[in-house]
């Protein structure tokens, strides 16, 4: 997903679009970083409903898709949400959506649950979503010297727990 | 395999895509909702908002009374001072100025985590009109204020955070015009008033600037397309301020024009064409949409054309947020250095000395001014560090400097741009440098102290000067072929009591007299976290008491892999006061973790 930066308006068409292009991947995205499936349907329909209002009070956004994860990650970094909406979905369980096969978790995710919330979100923003460090940076809202910083931190911690050779890594870093 | 490709493959092998249906529809029901929760709150305000609305008409007279009736015009004036918004590293975004020659910045906002953007520049020259986000999370949490143009505490023009986007002033200096959150509004700035011009309320909008006699407004607007209803085309508008004569000056329904500004010495609107992937370039035409002409288009991302008050150059925003003048009719851009963000130009009234505030000479005398470290300006107040930052087996000197002043001397820290600059080939010129950081008093490279015992060292700069020094640590992190100078934070939960708070950046207290020390010394956890830093402060009490007590507080922080400072052991302790010459037990010592504690070298 690239984050592309044009000024537009939000109307029915823009949501349909963005719901069929962007927020499949952006509802797994918003899920690995904060750990909670309904918390991250929760933030992301929260944040694309605020882009609409926004728009329909005459705000306009330059992108809609870098503004929604943004709003979205800051939403699920909320634990009180996080909470609300995994009691709601408490009531979907019976749902067959709900009652998926439990996928079994494959390394990286499991590596990747230990690390600290920015750590993973940066992770998860780059190599998921396939961010350059510019587009994370601004859509987390930090420098791009401190995004460089903890994704050089969390790649260690991930090569360390996935059990890679120091030299794969530092072949990989060199990449 | 490779960690990137594997990290690429096995996310999207166990991320799982959400199902987008029904999800409009419930995104409607939400929305629903939410309106209905709005309109009961707002039936509790009815009788607030008719009353308001008696006055609010009586200031609706008041302001759009002679909107026909053109006034007497700004008188024009030199050019000043351009102010410019700048993030700067481990802050918010702050308020600056500069001469056009990039000499004389001065800081206008104070130190902190507080973000100011568009600023505009009152019609005397006196004060700054620019938006503050309070609310933090992007979703409307803005109001404006002034700030004096020499610098100073900012004031609320408007109470209620909300939307608020591209302050102008008028050209009596009664009003600011803005983007607010249904139409383009005017404040007057001494009721506190503000009513929205009529018709645009129904358009998107923004960028309001005002014609020279003050009946008119430009901005950019969008309606939609006839021929194609979901496509908006961004045009540049005028109205008067009574609604009347909205008129379409670019009529470009295949390009976008934003950012209109409007000279009050020429009577020319310059503003932008294009936007994204579309070439771009700045114009300028005449306030009724003739005559336009292409002023520039050599450099990307064109934004935020603004006037110089004669009417002879304009300043603008290009390649990442850096600030260029260029001749109105044309030519090369120089470069404002340092000076990025969104700009304005101040107005000088009377006389052609600019009235800025006077750099204050260095409290180092004999301090170089002017020396090139390749930063892009000339710096003074160089000091050095030499260290392992980058790898075991090679050297590289960090510099920390001060952007140099007018000729009369090294600014004082506080009053202008320090950086942190890294030279890893050791030719005197940086190669990485840290965005503006802040100072006071003092801005020196302290100490490289290994703290986390991997035998490449961290960096410690003095930042806060006097009797006790404030001490920042940085660390130097090499990915993907690019080395960077990153500010250390300090992880959850931290030690409050210690002065360690979560999420901001280290911050060491050193020095001290006979009652009130501040010590630091290395610890001894194990490598790879460790060896750590112990910080001590303390106070001996009672005071001037032949029986004082040391009452310690000693917080240890190790720096572990996500590239944060843990606080491991926080304890409190007494011990006695003595006569001991070698100072109490918890005494800085002459090395730091590696690294002496001397003085910096200072760059001839």
């Amino acid at each position: 997903m690239r984050l592309r930066v044009e000024r537009m308006r939000v109307d029915e068409i823009a949501i349909r679009e963005f719901l069929h292009t962007t927020y499949p991947r952006l509802v797994a995205a918003v899920a690995l970083a904060c750990g909670s499936r309904p918390g991250a349907e929760d933030a992301v329909q929260e944040a694309l409903l605020r882009a609409w209002e926004r728009s329909e009070k005459g705000q306009e956004i330059d992108s809609l898709e870098a503004w929604v994860t943004t709003v979205a990650l800051n939403l699920s970094r909320s634990g009180l949400r996080r909470l609300r909406s995994e009691r709601r979905a408490r009531t979907r369980l019976a749902s067959p959506r709900s009652l998926e096969p439990d996928v079994e978790r494959l390394d990286v995710e499991r590596a990747l649950s230990t690390l600290p919330r920015r750590q993973r979100e940066v992770v998860v923003l780059r190599y998921y979503l396939q961010l350059d460090t510019r587009e994370v940076a601004s859509a987390l809202g930090i420098g791009e010297g401190t995004v460089k910083s903890t994704l050089f931190r969390a790649r260690a911690t991930l090569a360390s727990a996935l059990g890679m050779h120091e030299d794969e890594e530092a072949n990989d870093r060199g990449a | 395999m490779a960690l990137d490709e594997r990290l690429r493959r096995e996310l999207e092998e166990s991320a799982r895509p959400a199902d987008p249906s029904g999800i409009y529809e419930q995104l409607i029901r939400r929305r629903e909702r939410r309106r209905l929760v709005r309109k009961l709150e707002a039936g509790a305000l009815v009788v607030v908002v008719v009353l308001g609305s008696i006055g609010g008409l009586y200031a609706l007279t008041k302001i759009f009374d002679g909107a026909n009736e053109p006034q007497i015009a700004t008188p024009s004036g030199a050019n000043g001072r351009i102010v410019f918004s700048i993030p700067l590293e481990g802050e918010g975004v702050a308020l600056m100025s500069v001469l056009p020659d990039g000499s004389g910045s001065h800081r206008l906002t104070r130190q902190g985590t507080a973000v100011y953007r568009s600023p505009d520049i009152s019609p005397d020259g006196s004060t700054v009109v620019a938006v503050q986000d309070i609310g933090g999370d992007g979703v409307g949490g803005d109001v404006l204020v002034t700030v004096p143009i020499d610098g100073g505490s900012p004031t609320r023009l408007t109470m209620e955070p909300g939307i608020v986007r591209d302050p102008a002033w008028s050209p009596d200096g009664e009003h600011v015009a803005f983007a607010g959150s249904s139409g383009i509004d005017v404040l007057d700035v001494v009721t506190g008033e503000t009513q929205v011009v009529p018709g645009t309320d129904n358009m998107l909008y923004g960028d309001p600037s005002w014609s020279p006699d003050g009946g008119t407004i430009t901005f950019e607007g969008a309606v939609p397309d006839p021929g194609n209803p979901s496509s908006f085309p961004w045009d540049i508008y005028s109205i008067q301020l009574n609604g009347s004569r909205l008129t379409n000056l670019t009529r470009t329904p295949n390009e976008g024009e934003t950012s209109p500004a409007w000279s009050w010495a020429s009577d020319r609107i310059a503003f932008i064409r294009g936007r994204g992937p579309v070439r771009q370039g700045m114009y300028s035409m005449a306030s009724d949409g003739t005559d336009e002409r292409l002023v520039f288009d050599a450099l990307p991302d064109l934004e935020h054309p603004a006037w110089s008050p004669e009417g002879t150059r304009i300043a603008f925003t290009a390649e990442s947020g850096q600030v260029y003048t260029v001749a109105a009719n044309g030519g090369e851009p120089d470069a404002v250095a340092g000076a990025t963000g969104q700009a304005a130009w101040q107005t000088l009234i009377r006389g052609p000395v600019p009235p800025g505030p006077e750099p204050t000479l260095s409290p180092y005398p004999g301090s170089p001014v002017g020396k090139d470290i390749g930063v892009g300006f000339l710096v003074c107040d160089v000091s050095s560090v030499g260290g392992h930052f980058v790898s075991l087996d090679a050297m590289a000197t960090a510099l920390v400097a001060t952007k140099a002043g007018d000729t009369s001397g090294c600014p004082a820290p506080e009053q202008a741009f320090n950086v942190i600059v890294l030279d890893v080939n050791e030719d005197g010129l940086g190669d990485t440098a840290t965005l503006p950081i802040e100072c006071t008093l003092e801005c020196r490279a302290f100490a490289t102290p290994d703290v986390d015992g991997d035998g490449t060292d961290e960096l410690l700069v003095i930042q806060d000067g006097g009797a006790v020094v404030g001490l920042r640590l940085y660390d130097v992190v090499h990915t993907d072929g690019t080395i960077s100078i990153v500010p250390v934070e300090i992880a959850d939960p931290g030690d409050s009591q210690g002065g360690f708070d979560p999420g901001k950046q280290a911050s060491f207290l050193l020095g001290g007299d006979a009652f009130e020390l501040y010590a630091m010394t290395c610890g001894d956890i194990p490598a790879p976290v460790g060896p750590g830093i112990v910080a001590t402060q303390a106070e001996a009490l009672p005071h001037d008491a032949p029986n004082a007590d040391w009452h310690a507080h000693e917080t240890t922080l190790v720096l572990q892999e996500d590239g944060r400072l843990h606080v491991v052991n926080v304890r409190d302790f007494t011990e006695p006061v003595t006569d001991d010459p070698s100072g109490p037990s918890f005494g800085s010592g002459e090395t730091l973790c590696g690294s002496n504690l001397g003085p910096a070298v200072p760059i001839p």
